[in-house]
């Protein structure tokens, strides 16, 4: 059995490789960007995902996490009233002005959280023994990614809000696209941060096993005719937060945008550059039409020749993705490769260089096969 | 010889619009090609000749008349009727021969018998008995580039050969070739039209070739200007009906 499109891809390797290398970095710079823009917004409510809290309680309408307010008590009394309810934890978010030992201010997020060993924020993030260090006081956490920023190490000594306070200890992947990340004990949170001191921002709250935390969210509700405050699942409080940042902030719209244009020139490219190496056969093509073979059977080795450059592309991509995705890790870079991300991606990069193909013996469907052979 | 025509025109005529000018290619044609001979249609550049030889061929419609192959209505047909006609009856040999530069002359031969559902062993035997036919047996593991024109003119007929067609149709076959290859090539045609019983039609504004021809049809803006038959020992020209 002769495959043309097979002979014709190994034969003539070398004008294909510009095709292939074209759907390898059109699918790498697509996933690149979406990888980041995932990964960024992923930070966003890093707070919330990796807490242990099966209910968000804050007040209404807040978009984001970072834009809580303090909500009244009443919204705790509630929340303990519902049978299901197994704890509930304050949380205080402040903002700050830390300032390194050569005198640079940078602007910090403050949580102030419970360091119970049972507690329920940052608990995917911070070991037990890494609570028991907020027990002290002035002790702050900080992420790994922020410590060349913040020029810390631990046991160094920086000034929050013109307060002392002494860094304890580093966790990665606490970061955050707003801001640099600093966990502390609400009781050390008084101290740094007088503004907010005894407020409540949100209160996570922990279920039963088992119970429903779509019903709980209707439960602990307020009835009140003006709403203090609203209760959200994690999912969705999560959720909320990372739409909020993608269509509202205008980060995510620029980032998304360049996505779009990634993808944009991987199209033009890929589609020249396969269009150019089936043009170059376009007379040996019209010959076969001349010969009788239907027009069907030729878009069938225009698809396998697409098809087999479109794996060979994506193959490489994953090379690369995988080595990108490697270095991120390495400097801290805030990316995320979903298998939804990888798999539109490569179906879609992999349905581009098809129509690619497809858009080339175009001429071929249009003009008589004997104006081609002249 | 069977005497009926395998292959005529009746009143075709194609004119080609470019902007605002159209200009008459072929002015109701009228032609009768017979089986078993090697027919070539010569006449300058921009005559129409090898306009008329896609029209009879299924390549190109005419704008108005009727062809008549193998006693098919050829135009009345749907596109896929006439793609799977010329699949089963017709070979094809063009000037730039067109033979694809990835597969090796074995391979290129093999294609088109693929797309009649011949395949493997089958295929790959009867291509090598058309390499063989067009004195080819030895270097059928070639590819295009490793050719000389010649050849590579040769591996088209085989390609055209290879279907056993009963209509085998040369659009300036020689055009790109010297005048030895020239005269091989035609001779090569002019032996299949007359050891296969195949009609074979070529367009050629060689006049070198025209000595090989068993009947040479000259054209002129769109019309027939003469139709004669060159070799004194073929039987006589049939008259030319217009």
């Amino acid at each position: 059995m002769v495959s043309l499109a097979r002979s014709s891809l190994i034969y003539e390797w070398r004008r294909y490789t510009a095709a292939a290398f074209a759907i390898t970095f059109a699918g790498l710079l697509v996933i690149v960007q979406l990888a980041l823009l995932v990964g960024l917004f992923g930070t966003v409510s890093v707070a919330i995902d990796q807490s242990d809290a099966d209910l968000w309680i804050g007040y209404p309408k807040t978009q984001s996490i970072d834009l809580g307010r303090s909500i009244p008590d009443v919204s705790a009394v509630r929340a303990w009233m519902h049978p299901a309810v197994t704890r509930v934890e304050r949380l205080t978010i402040g903002v700050g002005d830390l300032r390194r030992r050569d005198g640079v201010a940078v602007s910090v997020l403050l949580y102030g959280i419970d360091p119970a060993r049972d507690g329920l924020a940052f608990v995917r993030k911070l070991t037990p023994a890494q609570r028991d260090l907020l027990n002290d006081p002035d002790a702050v956490i900080i992420d790994a990614a922020d410590q060349k920023k913040l020029g810390a190490f631990v046991g160094a000594l920086v000034e929050i809000n013109g307060k002392r306070a002494r860094i304890a200890g580093i966790v990665e992947g606490i970061r955050y696209v707003g801001a640099v990340s600093v966990l502390t004990s609400r009781a050390t949170l008084r101290r740094l941060a007088p503004a907010v001191s005894d407020a409540t921002t949100f209160l996570l709250v922990k279920l039963q096993a088992g119970a429903d935390p779509a019903a709980a969210v209707a439960d602990i509700a307020d009835r009140a005719s003006i709403r203090r405050y609203d209760v959200w699942t994690a999912r969705d409080f999560s959720d909320r937060s990372q739409l909020y940042w993608l269509f509202e902030s205008g980060v995510g719209i620029g980032t998304g945008f360049a996505s779009l244009l990634a993808l944009l020139v991987g199209v033009v490219i890929t589609s020249q550059t396969l269009s150019g190496a089936i043009l170059a056969s376009l007379k040996e093509f019209a010959a076969l039409r001349a010969l009788g073979v239907s027009n069907a059977s030729l878009r069938n080795v225009v698809l396998e020749q697409s098809f087999w450059l479109g794996v060979i592309g994506l193959t490489l991509t994953s090379v690369l993705t995988f080595l990108t995705g490697w270095l991120g890790h390495v400097y801290h870079i805030a990316m995320d490769f979903p298998w939804w991300l990888l798999a539109g991606t490569s179906t879609l990069i992999l349905l581009i260089a098809l129509g690619s193909g497809l858009i080339a013996l175009r001429p071929l469907f249009q003009a008589d096969p004997a104006n081609l052979l002249r | 010889m069977d005497r009926r025509p395998t292959l005529s025109s009746h009143g075709i005529s194609k004119a080609f619009t470019t902007g605002h000018i159209t200009q008459q290619v072929i002015k109701d044609s009228s032609l009768d090609i017979y089986p078993g001979e090697l027919t070539l249609v010569v006449g300058p550049s921009g005559s129409g000749k090898s306009t008329m030889l896609s029209m009879l061929a299924g390549l190109l419609r005419p704008d108005s008349g009727q062809v008549l192959s193998l006693g098919v209505d050829l135009w009345k047909q749907e596109e896929a009727d006439i793609d799977r006609f010329r699949l089963n009856n017709c070979g094809f040999i063009f000037q730039g021969f067109n033979l694809f530069s990835s597969l090796t002359a074995l391979e290129n031969v093999i294609l088109p018998l693929q797309y009649l559902g011949v395949r493997g062993n089958a295929a790959e035997r009867r291509a090598r008995r058309s390499l063989v036919e067009v004195g080819l047996g030895e270097r059928s593991h070639l590819r295009p580039i490793e050719l000389s024109g010649g050849e590579k003119q040769r591996v088209a007929i085989a390609r055209a050969l290879v279907k056993e067609p009963r209509l085998i149709f040369a659009d300036e076959p020689t055009s790109a070739l010297d005048k030895t290859n020239g005269q091989i090539t035609v001779d090569l045609l002019k032996r299949i039209a007359h050891d296969h019983k195949a009609t074979v039609l070529g367009v050629t504004h060689d006049p070198r070739l025209l000595c090989h021809a068993d009947r040479v049809i000259h054209v002129e803006d769109g019309t027939v200007k003469s139709d004669r038959r060159p070799d004194p020992h073929a039987p006589a020209a049939m008259p030319y009906e217009e």
